[in-house]
């Protein structure tokens, strides 16, 4: 009896963690396993069929010259971009953390603010604003002669990201620059050292890593974004590696192993960025001291606080105020021929007719829906399994439980468009037929967005101490019981703050969804995407607005449980 | 020692099954064996103290007892009933044990009230309501926090939550109590003063306990028994006044703070006396004991047995040394002397009486009654 009963002891107590093993499996291992085996075989994956001979064609295509272009694009466009995004970024920290200009909560709010723009809309605003000839910003500076103004290229490619992924780094900066130890830079002060002097000498040091993390993140996710590359450089021809595996997918016939074999040389270089990242990370702990009740030490720029508050206002006004401006122009105008500057802001020329259209078309009425749905599904299913992850690597002793560590965090190393790709293979040899359902977007969310649930809810628990759960089992509590009546409580609102980041996320989210939607099944995203694509430039950005002040609702009504620095 | 008599009465039954019975534990972290082959029997309302220095495995051992970790060997038996035998694969999981501990860090739930945290055992036990409330409040009134039981676990002193985690842990009549280090976080007055409330209670309420400290002051005052521990094994188990006066080893000794332990070697036995060359100076010091000529030994002298006089005061028999003060303290019961018998001999000496008070730099005569002197092994 007794061995039986071990048997079934040993067999109950590794079911939990055998179920999430199965479900990583399912999320990120064989999506990317199957990326890779498309890369190397001969045939496309197909529903049920695996077959094949290996071939190294794919891989050796790439040395043409076309994907030379696009692959020289996207370093160009990561490296001007991220430059771009430091620039704002870092300095948008650096003066609402630490000088005396006025409004510092509005910077500090203009920090995180276009965060919640998709850089998809971002993109269209800009491409509103910025086209050749009939961008409202040349058709205003044409009377003086000055509207040689083009996105439509590699340095306006470079710009809207510099605008749109600057949060990223003013995010880690502006903690770095607010939990530091004051008395550090006083020591300096005291012993002789000016104000440029410490700041040299003791601040940027300490901040460095702040800065190469942040830079580093930032390049990985401009070069695995698709929308912004896509809006801006399909009219000029210009490429980058995500918008080329777009493009190979959606040839006919679709040259799927080939895009197979771009996405994984792209995968590979993430991977070695996110590694280097986190290593420039981890070192962070002990460079900036962290503790609680300091008082940041404040610059006081005397008569350049105005430039410092214009600094900050000019990127407000580049990154929310223009192109919120441009999308109200196009969603509201009844003709988006405009002959001169005067007709801008002629009231004659607007309108409801395009807004009314739109929410009247029922594709963007399902979108709605579908969006809704899909978020909240991916958010409520995403953050409880991500607490069973978090819970199982920091609270069991089942051996192997580092592996789900491991799993949770692959994702972060896979574009997003690459994902894509992969759970649609993934799902062709799984015996459940959810493509062209709702349910196969819930998943690619979930498993796109879980390192970020998954680090946000472990740091929770973990710092929840063990002598808390471990005196309700003495108690006589079940672990089961414990953990719902200790845990679970404890770290409520980090669960709800980590549940509304994916809930955002999601909502947010076009790559991942691209080569999984059907019809029956878009998304917001996509809908706006599919009126950008097919030309209705006046309802694409009537939905973007839309769309935007959705998530605007979604993210205010969340602010309550979300501190700055879960933004991220 | 305190105990009383209707106390002691329980554990003098020759025959009656001890109320915890350990065997053979063994107990690992990966490769660390922090408890090794480990026997214990306590008898039913005794209160044992685990007494080690830091990582010796006394957490450990508490852990295991409780079910919180799994060892890898042995047999624990509570009340005759087996609750981890690793032999026919029985492990009871903690749940089901009712044991009561108090963890190191009280874990007391700051999202629950005192009267919650209290009454948690036995919701768990799914007792009607009613019971529960009584049996709470009763608890709450034993351990004086009566008119807490509505407040925020999150705001309660130390010495409170202390009382809370106590009070907790008691409340579902456990026949067995685990403290671990429970008056570590307290300030030093704090924790003389719940240090005998608790005794109190505990006898009040007779549950056998098991105490963990590193603490030897703390032990020696609380414990019918005290368990010395080092590398996960057991040391000495015995009463405190006799592990004081009777240590075994050099350990034992110098962990309940006997200060007088010199290496030596002895150099002659004759009729149950021998005499021991210290190593390192000539001096020689006689001890009733009975080693072999040529061991090696350490000798061992508490402080109080030293008795220090004038250079011309009359002798009497025994280890006559003579030596100059180097330090004397006034701690108001008594004084403490460190005496320089020679360069590497040095007594320190406690003494009660005020007759006579040395400074520094007399020279004073040293005394020891050779039956005073232990001979210990390593
Ligand atoms: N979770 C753990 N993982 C690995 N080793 C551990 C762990 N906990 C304890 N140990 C090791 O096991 C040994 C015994 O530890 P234990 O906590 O039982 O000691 P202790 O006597 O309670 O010490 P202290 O007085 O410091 O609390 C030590 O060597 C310790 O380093
Ligand atoms: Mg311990």
């Amino acid at each position: 009896m007794s061995v039986l009963q071990q048997t079934f002891r040993r067999s109950t107590r590794y079911l939990p963690m055998s179920v999430i093993l199965l479900i990583l499996a399912v999320l990120a291992v064989l999506p990317i396993g199957m990326l890779i085996y498309a890369s190397i075989i001969d045939v496309v994956p197909r529903p049920g069929s695996t077959g094949g001979a290996l071939t190294r064609e794919w891989y050796s295509n790439i040395a043409n010259r076309a994907y030379l272009v696009a692959g020289r694009n996207s370093m160009v466009i990561a490296i001007g971009g991220t430059s771009l995004a430091l620039l704002f970024g870092t300095g948008l920290a650096w003066i609402g953390a630490r000088t005396d200009v006025p409004g510092k909560s509005i910077v500090a709010l203009a920090g995180i603010v276009p965060l919640f723009v998709s850089s998809l809309v971002g993109a269209l605003a800009w491409s509103f604003l910025g086209s050749p000839n009939q961008g409202f910003l040349n058709i205003l500076l044409r009377p003086i002669g000055l509207d040689v103004i083009n996105v439509y290229s590699i340095p306006g490619i470079i710009f809207v990201f510099g605008l749109y992924y600057a949060p990223y780094s003013f995010l880690l900066v502006y903690s770095a620059l607010s939990l530091m130890n004051p008395e550090l830079e006083e020591s300096a002060h005291t012993h002789g050292a000016t104000n440029f002097t410490v700041m040299r000498i003791v601040t940027l040091p300490l901040v460095a890593p702040a800065i190469i993390g942040g830079g580093l993140l930032t390049f990985a996710l401009i070069l695995e974004n698709f929308s912004v590359p896509t809006v801006l450089g399909t009219p000029a021809g210009v490429n980058t590696l995500p918008t080329f595996i777009y493009r190979l997918m959606n040839a006919a016939p679709p040259d799927a192993n080939q895009a197979a074999a771009v996405g994984a040389l792209l995968m590979a270089l993430l991977v070695v960025i996110v590694f280097v990242q986190r290593k420039v990370l981890s070192r962070r702990e002990y460079t900036t001291v962290a503790g609680k009740g300091f008082r940041p030490r404040v610059v006081t720029l005397g008569r350049w606080r105005w430039a410092g508050f214009a600094f900050a206002a000019t990127y407000i006004f580049l990154a929310v105020v223009l192109p919120l401006m441009a999308l109200l122009q196009m969603a509201f105008r009844n003709n988006l021929y405009i002959a001169g500057a005067a007709e801008l802001f002629d009231p004659s020329a607007f309108g409801l007719d395009t807004m009314i259209d739109v929410l009247t078309y029922s594709s963007f009425q399902t979108g709605i829906t579908n969006s809704v749905v899909v978020a909240v599904s991916a958010a409520l299913l995403g953050v409880v399994f991500c607490f069973a992850m978090a819970f199982t690597v920091a609270r069991s002793k089942l051996p192997g439980r580092q592996v789900i560590e491991y799993l949770a965090m692959v994702p972060v190393a896979v574009p997003a468009i690459v994902m894509g790709m992969g759970i649609l293979w993934a799902w062709f040899l799984l015996p459940l037929p959810i493509y062209g359902t709702l349910a196969i977007l819930v998943f690619a969310y979930i498993g796109r967005f879980m390192p970020q649930g998954f680090t946000s809810i472990a740091a929770s628990i973990r710092q929840v101490h063990t002598d808390l759960e471990e005196s309700a089992v003495v108690s006589g509590a079940s672990k089961t019981r414990s953990s719902l009546e200790v845990t679970v409580p404890l770290i409520r609102s980090s669960v709800i703050a980590a549940m509304l980041l994916l809930l955002i996320l999601s909502f947010r989210e076009l790559s991942v969804a691209l080569f999984l939607f059907t019809t029956d099944t878009r998304v917001l995203s996509i809908v706006i995407f599919d009126f950008w694509n097919g030309g209705s430039l006046g309802r694409a950005a009537a939905a973007s607005l839309l769309y935007s002040a959705l998530l605007t609702v979604i993210v205010l009504a969340a602010r309550r449980w979300m501190g700055v620095k879960q933004a991220g | 020692m305190t105990s009383t008599a209707a106390h002691e009465a329980p554990v003098a039954g020759e025959d009656a099954v001890a109320e915890i019975e350990i065997r053979n534990l063994t107990m690992k972290y990966g490769d660390t064996v922090a408890v090794n082959d480990l026997d214990l029997d306590m008898n039913s309302g005794e209160m044992l103290v685990l007494l080690g220095p830091s990582g010796c495995g006394k957490t450990s051992t508490m852990r295991s007892i409780v079910g919180l970790e799994t060892p890898s060997q042995g047999v624990i038996r509570i009340a005759g009933k087996t609750m981890f035998d690793s032999a026919k694969g029985v492990s009871v999981p903690p749940d089901k044990r009712g044991i009561g501990m108090v963890f190191q860090s009280y874990a007391i739930w700051p999202h629950k009230t005192v009267f919650q945290n209290v009454a948690f055992p036995l919701r768990m036990q799914r007792l009607p309501r009613t019971e529960i409330r009584e049996r709470t409040e009763e608890m709450l009134e034993t351990v004086g926090l009566k008119d807490e039981g509505s407040r925020g676990a999150s705001l309660l002193s130390g010495g409170q939550m202390q009382r809370v985690a106590l009070a907790r842990s008691l409340v579902m009549r456990p026949r067995v109590l685990l403290l671990d280090e429970p008056l570590s976080n307290l300030d030093a007055k704090l924790r003389d003063r719940l240090r005998f409330e608790l005794k109190d209670i505990q006898q009040q309420i007779g549950v056998t306990s098991v105490y963990v400290t590193h603490d030897q002051s703390e032990a020696l005052a609380l414990a019918d028994r005290v368990a010395v521990m080092r590398e996960g094994e057991v040391m000495q188990l015995g009463e405190p006044m006799s592990l004081y006066d009777r240590p075994q080893t050099r350990f034992v000794a110098d962990f309940l703070g006997v200060t007088n332990l010199f290496p030596g070697q002895v150099a002659s036995s004759d009729g149950g006396v021998n005499t021991v060359r210290l190593d390192g100076c000539d001096t020689e010091v006689a001890a009733v004991a009975d080693r072999p000529a040529g061991a090696e030994v350490s000798v061992c002298v508490r402080p109080d047995a030293v008795t220090i006089d004038d250079p011309a005061a009359p002798r009497s028999g025994g280890n006559r040394f003579s030596g100059v003060v180097h330090a004397s303290s006034f701690l108001g019961t008594h004084v403490r002397y460190r005496i320089d018998v020679d360069d590497a001999v040095s007594f320190d000496v406690v003494t009660f009486s005020r007759r006579k008070i040395f400074a520094r730099g007399d020279t004073v005569t040293v005394s020891v009654d050779p039956a005073d002197v232990r001979l210990l092994s390593e």
